[in-house]
C-alpha cells in the first residue's frame, strides 16, 4: 500500500463521508414520502443501502472528470454537487429542475458538473461513457470518466462491447458495477451462468477488483487506487462493489423475490450504520455532532422541497423545445467554376470525407472495415494511409458499442462520423441511435447535444438477399431528434457531409448501394449544400413524382417516358427525409394536383405513407386524383435477380401509376 | 396531528385493500416504521409512515378497498394532545396540478393550404360537376376554406347559385344557367325512367272559392289559383310520401314537403326554388311564400337550401298557354307535377254538357320508386283537394 492508497481517517474527512451518505439516505427517504403523496410520479428508484459507493468514489473525481450513471442516480448527482433544490424540482417535473423538468427521477443531468445522467436503458450508458473517454483519449486530455451501472447490465451486449472497446482503445474509464444482487427482481444466479462479475471484466484484460460496497472506506481506497492507475496508464479499470438495496426496486414492488430475513441481514451491516457505529466507538465523532449533521440535512431537504413546490410548470406551448438545437444557416452557395471533373458517387463521398478530415481535427471516421480494408463499399479507400488509424478507426463488429462511443465523443465536442455497413446492421445500434443520440438533448433539458454523423448503405439491387438489402431510412425518419438525409446525386454525395457535420444534432446519411458506381461530372468547386430543402430535379405541370435516393434515377427515367406520352411530370428529390420539406411538395402539388410517391421502403407504414398523409392534410382540396405509391413489395428482399428487381420500384411501375393518376 | 393516508406506490395504483394493521392506537411510531400491509395488484406491500409520534386512531378497517389518499390513521406528534379526533377531512391533498393548454399545442389550422391558381373542390364534387356539366368556377363553396363540396354542385343542378363575384340580379349569368339546366335535365332524362299520368279537373269550385275569398281583400292579401295548386300538391305529397323525397342510391322519403316552384325568369331561364316546410303553411302563408320566392328568384337572391332541398316540384304554365305539360323531373327528386293553362271546355255536369273552366295536370314520376297506382292516388288526392278548396 502506497501513501496515496492509505485510507484517510482524519476527522473532517470521515465526517464528510458520513454526511454524504446520510444526505443521500435522508433525501431518498423524503422522495419515498413525496411519492406516496403523488408529488413525484413515474418510476422512482431509490439508492438506500448503496450510499457508500457514490460517497466513496465521486469525491475523488476532479471537476473536469465525467460521470455517467443509471436511473438509480439521485445519490450520484447529490455527491457530485448537483444542487439538491434542482434535483428535487426535477423529481416534481418543474421547469427549475436540473433537467428542466423534462427528465424526472431517472434522467438527472447537469452539464456544468459533467454529470451525463440519468440513463435508463440498462447497459446503454456504458458506450456513452466509452465515447466521453474516447474524446479524452484522442485529444490527449487527462480526464477520467466514471461509469456506474448495476450488475443487471453485464448481461447486455453493450456491456461486453464496451469492455472490449475500452480495453482495445485504452479508454480512461472507471467502470463501477453496483452489484446489489438483483436485476430488478431477478437474482444474479437466476440470470448469469458466471456470477463472478469481476471475472467478466478481467476476461477483457481490464484491471478489475471486487470490493465490499457496504464499506465506504474500502470503496474509497479501491477507487483511489483504480483512479491512480487510470491516470497513470490511461487504461480502463473495473470495480465491482457488492452492495444491497434496502428498499424495493421501485416504489411499486411487493418484493416477492426476496425474503425479509435477507433484507434484515443486509441492513444489519448497512453502510451508514456500520460507519457511524465505528466512528462513535472510536471517538472520531460524537452523537451530538451526528444529530447536528442530520439537522442540517433536514433543513437542506426542507429547503429543496420548498423550492420544488414553488417551482413553475413549463408552459405547454414550449412542448417541442429541446428536440433539436439551432441549426446553422444553410451554407453559402459557391459559384460554379464551370470546370467539371469526372467522378463517381463513391469518389464524391470520399472527397467529402477527406475534406472534412482536413478541415477539422475533431472529425474522425469509425466503423467496420473503414480503415485497412478501405470500406465495405471502398468509400474510405486510402484514407487510413492519409490520416492514420486513430482518425480512420477500424472497429470491432459492435454496432451498438461504437455508435454509442461516437455519441459520447460527439457530446463532448468531437465530430465523429460513424459508418454502419448497411442499414440492416444499424438495427444493432438502434438503441443508441434512438434512446441516446435522439433523446439526450431533450431529456437533459437542452444541456447536451449530439453532433454526430452516421453514414450507412441502404437499398437493394446487388443480390445481397434479405439481411443486407432493405431500405429502412423511413423508420429513422420517424424519430424526433434525428435528421435523415438521402443524397441521390453527385452534388449531394459531395456536399451533404460537411453540412451534416456542422449540425448540432445527429444526422443520418443513407447512401443507396446502387449509386456508388454512378459516374458523372461535378463542378470542381462543389462543396457544402443545404440539407433542409427538397429539390425539383425535373420541372413539370401534370403530375408530381416524389422520390429520394436510389429511386431518383428510375423516376427521372419514368418522367422521360411519360413526356413521350404527353404527360409533363415534375420530379421532386426529397433529399431530407426528416424533416420533410412540405413546402416544396405542396407547391408542386398546387401546380400539378396529382402525385405519385416512389419509395424503396415497404409500403406498410412507410415514408411514402407519411408523404401521402401530409398531401391529404395540406392539399386535399386541390387534388385531382388519389396519391399513388410505388413501393417495395411486402417481402424480404429475395436473392435471385429477377425476384429482387420485381420486389423494388421500377420505371414501368412508376409510369403506370402516374398514368393511372392521370386517368390514362 | 397528522393523517396517515393510503400511499401511492405507483402511477398505475389507484387503490389498495388494507390487509392488516401492524400497530394499535397508543403505539409509538417512528418515521420509516412499517405500520400496515396493503394488498395491491402486485401483491402484498408493507407500507411505512413518514411521521413520528403516537397512533391515536385507526380510521380504516382491514378488508376495506381504499383509494390512494384515503385516511387510514391519525398520528399525534410528540407533545401533541392524543385524545382529540380529527375533523372531517377525508380527501387527499390535491396534487399541484400542472397547467393545461387552453388551445391545442399543435394547431391543425396552421397547416398551410396551397395557393392554387384553381379551385378548391372535393373529389366527389369534381366527379359530379363533370357528370352534370357544371363549371366549378361558377359555384360558391360551403366546405372548409370555401372549398366546393358535393352538395354545392348538386345545389347547382336545378339552377346556378349566385356567383360570389356577382351579388346582384344583374350579374346572373344566363348562359351558365342554361348550361346548369341542360346538365340537370340531361341527367334526369338519362337516369330517371319517367312515366306520366294525366287528369283534367273542373276548376269551378276553386274559382268560386277564390272569388269569395278575394272579394273584400286588398290586392296584397288576395289568393291566386297557383297557391291553391301548391297547397293541393302539398296535400297529395303528404298522402303519397313515396313521391316526396330524393333518389340517391335508393329512395329516401322526406320528412317535410319542400315544394319546388318552377319560376320563369325574365330574360329566359327557369329556376325551381323550394318553399321549405310548406306542409306547415296555410293557404295565405303559401301564397306569401310563393310571392317571396318568385320575387327573390327574379332578383337572384335565392338561398342555397332552397336550391338543394326541394322534395317535389310543381310547374305551372300560368293563365295562358298550352293545355298540358309533361315535365322533366329535377333530380334527385322523383316527381314533378305539370299544370297546364286553364281552358274552357265542354263538360258534363249532372248529365248535361255545359262550358266549364278545367285544368289538366300531368304527374311525371320516377318508375324506380313509384308505379301507376301510386301516381293515380296522388292525382286523385290532388283533384279532391282542388275540388274542396275550403279543406286547403
Amino acid at each position: 500500500m502506497t501513501a496515496s492508497d492509505k485510507p484517510r481517517l482524519d476527522r473532517a474527512h470521515v465526517t464528510g463521508l458520513l454526511a454524504q451518505m446520510l444526505r443521500i439516505r435522508m433525501f431518498e427517504d423524503k422522495c419515498a414520502e413525496l411519492y406516496t403523496r403523488e408529488k413525484i410520479r413515474g418510476f422512482l428508484h431509490l439508492y438506500d443501502g448503496e450510499e457508500a459507493i457514490a460517497a466513496g468514489i465521486i469525491p475523488l473525481l476532479g471537476d473536469a472528470d465525467r460521470i455517467v450513471a443509471t436511473y438509480r442516480e439521485h445519490g450520484h448527482a447529490l455527491v457530485r454537487g448537483v444542487p439538491m433544490p434542482g434535483i428535487m424540482a426535477e423529481m416534481y417535473g418543474k421547469a427549475e429542475g436540473c433537467s428542466g423538468g423534462r427528465g424526472g427521477s431517472m434522467h438527472l443531468f447537469d452539464a456544468a458538473r459533467n454529470f451525463f445522467g440519468g440513463n435508463a436503458i440498462v447497459g446503454g450508458g456504458l458506450p456513452l461513457a466509452g465515447g466521453l473517454a474516447l474524446a479524452d483519449r484522442m485529444r490527449g486530455e487527462d480526464h477520467v470518466t466514471a461509469c456506474f451501472f448495476g450488475e443487471g447490465a453485464v448481461a447486455e451486449g453493450e456491456f461486453h462491447e464496451t469492455m472490449n472497446l475500452a480495453r482495445l482503445w485504452r479508454l480512461p474509464v472507471l467502470f463501477v458495477c453496483e452489484n446489489n444482487g438483483y436485476a430488478m427482481g431477478t437474482a444474479l444466479d437466476r440470470s448469469e451462468s458466471q456470477t463472478d462479475i469481476r471475472a467478466k471484466a478481467a476476461a477483457y484484460g481490464i484491471e478489475a477488483q471486487t470490493v465490499d460496497g457496504m464499506d465506504v472506506i474500502a470503496v474509497e481506497v479501491a477507487a483511489k487506487q483504480a483512479l491512480a492507475r487510470i491516470r497513470e496508464t490511461g487504461e480502463p479499470a473495473f470495480l465491482e462493489c457488492r452492495t444491497y438495496r434496502f428498499r424495493a426496486h421501485s416504489m411499486f414492488d411487493a418484493q416477492l423475490y426476496r425474503n425479509k430475513q435477507e433484507v434484515e441481514e443486509w441492513r444489519a451491516r448497512g453502510p451508514i450504520l456500520r460507519f457511524r457505529d465505528w466512528l462513535l466507538d472510536n471517538g472520531l465523532l460524537h452523537a451530538d455532532e451526528i444529530a447536528g449533521i442530520e439537522a442540517r440535512i433536514e433543513a437542506e431537504i426542507a429547503a429543496a422541497v420548498a423550492f420544488a413546490e414553488a417551482g413553475t410548470w413549463e408552459p405547454v406551448e414550449d412542448l417541442t423545445n429541446h428536440v433539436l438545437g439551432a441549426a446553422p444557416p444553410a451554407p453559402a452557395r459557391v459559384e460554379p467554376s464551370g470546370e467539371m471533373i469526372e467522378t463517381t458517387y463513391r469518389e464524391a463521398v470520399r472527397a467529402a470525407l477527406r475534406e472534412a478530415m482536413q478541415a477539422d481535427d475533431r472529425v474522425f471516421l469509425m466503423g467496420e472495415d473503414v480503415g485497412a480494408y478501405g470500406g465495405c463499399y471502398a468509400v474510405s479507400m486510402g484514407l487510413m494511409e492519409e490520416f492514420g488509424p486513430d482518425r480512420i478507426r477500424d472497429t470491432p463488429l459492435s454496432e451498438s458499442g461504437y455508435t454509442g462511443l461516437g455519441i459520447g465523443a460527439a457530446a463532448v465536442g468531437m465530430r465523429p462520423i460513424v459508418e454502419l455497413m448497411t442499414v440492416n446492421f444499424s438495427l444493432l445500434a438502434l438503441d443508441q441511435i434512438l434512446n441516446t443520440a435522439a433523446t439526450l438533448r431533450h431529456m437533459s433539458g437542452g444541456q447536451f447535444g449530439v453532433p454526430l454523423v452516421i453514414r450507412m448503405a441502404t437499398g437493394a439491387g446487388k443480390q445481397l438477399a434479405a439481411q443486407h438489402s432493405h431500405s429502412l431510412e423511413g423508420w429513422y425518419a420517424h424519430i424526433p431528434g434525428l435528421k435523415v438525409l438521402a443524397p441521390a446525386t453527385l452534388e449531394d454525395a459531395r456536399g451533404m457531409l460537411a453540412t451534416a457535420l456542422d449540425d448540432p444534432d445527429p444526422v443520418l446519411i443513407f447512401e443507396n448501394v446502387m449509386l456508388y458506381n454512378m459516374s458523372g461530372e461535378l463542378d470542381k468547386t462543389a462543396g457544402a449544400v443545404d440539407i433542409a430543402k427538397a429539390a425539383i430535379r425535373r420541372p413539370g405541370s401534370d403530375i408530381s413524382l416524389i422520390t429520394y435516393g436510389g429511386s431518383l434515377l428510375k423516376t427521372l427515367e419514368a418522367a422521360e417516358a411519360l413526356a413521350g406520352d404527353g404527360i409533363s411530370a415534375e420530379v421532386i428529390d426529397l433529399r431530407s427525409l426528416r424533416p420533410l420539406d412540405d413546402e416544396t411538395i405542396m407547391a408542386s402539388l398546387a401546380k400539378t394536383r396529382r402525385a405519385v410517391v416512389v419509395d424503396e421502403g415497404w409500403r406498410s407504414g412507410s415514408l411514402s405513407a407519411e408523404i401521402s398523409a401530409r398531401i391529404m392534410e395540406q392539399a386535399f382540396w386541390s387534388l385531382d386524383a388519389p396519391v399513388g405509391r410505388v413501393c417495395s413489395a411486402e417481402v424480404p428482399i429475395p436473392y435471385p435477380h429477377h425476384l429482387e428487381q420485381a420486389a423494388i420500384p421500377q420505371v414501368d411501375a412508376i409510369v403506370a401509376t402516374a398514368k393511372a393518376a392521370m386517368g390514362r | 396531528m397528522a393523517v396517515f393516508r393510503m400511499p401511492s406506490l405507483g402511477s398505475d395504483m389507484t387503490s389498495a385493500k388494507l390487509s392488516e394493521w401492524l400497530v394499535q392506537p397508543g403505539d409509538r411510531v417512528t418515521r420509516g416504521d412499517v405500520v400496515a400491509v396493503v394488498e395491491t395488484q402486485k401483491g402484498a406491500i408493507e407500507i411505512e409512515v413518514f411521521e413520528t409520534g403516537t397512533v391515536t386512531e385507526l380510521t380504516a378497517t382491514p378488508g376495506a378497498e381504499l383509494p390512494v389518499g384515503a385516511p387510514l390513521a391519525v398520528i399525534a406528534a410528540e407533545g401533541e394532545e392524543t385524545g382529540e379526533k380529527t375533523g372531517g377531512e377525508t380527501g387527499a391533498e390535491a396534487p399541484d396540478a400542472p397547467p393545461v393548454a387552453d388551445r391545442p399545442v399543435v394547431d391543425v389550422q396552421t397547416l398551410p393550404q396551397p395557393q392554387t391558381g384553381g379551385i378548391a373542390a372535393s373529389p366527389a364534387a369534381r366527379v359530379r360537376a363533370h357528370d352534370l356539366g357544371v363549371d366549378l368556377a361558377r359555384l360558391r363553396g360551403s366546405g372548409p376554406g370555401g372549398a366546393i363540396v358535393l352538395a354545392d354542385v348538386e345545389g347547382a343542378t336545378s339552377a346556378p347559385s349566385p356567383a360570389p363575384e356577382q351579388p346582384s340580379r344583374s350579374g346572373l349569368d344566363f348562359d351558365e344557367m342554361r348550361r346548369a339546366i341542360a346538365g340537370a335535365m340531361s341527367r334526369a332524362n338519362r337516369e330517371i325512367p319517367h312515366f306520366y299520368l294525366s287528369q283534367t279537373i273542373d276548376l269551378t269550385p276553386a274559382s268560386e272559392f277564390l272569388t269569395a275569398h278575394n272579394a273584400d281583400k286588398p290586392p296584397a292579401e288576395r289568393l291566386l289559383i297557383g297557391a291553391l295548386f301548391l297547397r293541393a300538391a302539398v296535400g297529395a305529397a303528404r298522402a303519397v310520401p313515396q313521391l316526396n323525397g330524393w333518389y340517391e342510391e335508393g329512395f329516401r322519403a322526406a320528412e317535410t314537403v319542400n315544394i319546388g316552384v318552377a319560376v320563369a325568369l325574365r330574360g329566359g331561364g327557369l329556376v325551381a326554388p323550394a318553399l321549405i316546410g310548406a306542409e306547415a303553411m296555410d293557404l295565405a302563408q303559401t301564397m306569401a311564400g310563393m310571392r317571396d320566392l318568385v320575387t327573390r328568384a327574379r332578383a337572384g337572391r335565392l338561398r342555397n337550401s332552397e336550391m338543394t332541398q326541394g322534395t317535389l316540384t310543381v310547374s305551372a304554365l300560368g293563365e295562358i298557354g298550352a293545355e298540358a305539360m309533361a315535365g322533366v323531373i329535377f333530380p334527385p327528386q322523383v316527381a314533378l307535377l305539370g299544370i297546364g293553362a286553364p281552358q274552357t271546355r265542354p263538360w258534363v255536369v249532372d248529365g248535361t254538357v255545359i262550358p266549364r273552366q278545367v285544368v289538366t295536370v300531368t304527374l311525371a314520376a320516377d318508375h324506380r320508386v313509384a308505379d301507376g297506382r301510386l301516381a293515380a292516388k296522388f292525382l286523385s288526392e290532388f283533384e279532391t283537394l282542388v275540388y274542396c278548396p275550403e279543406r286547403l
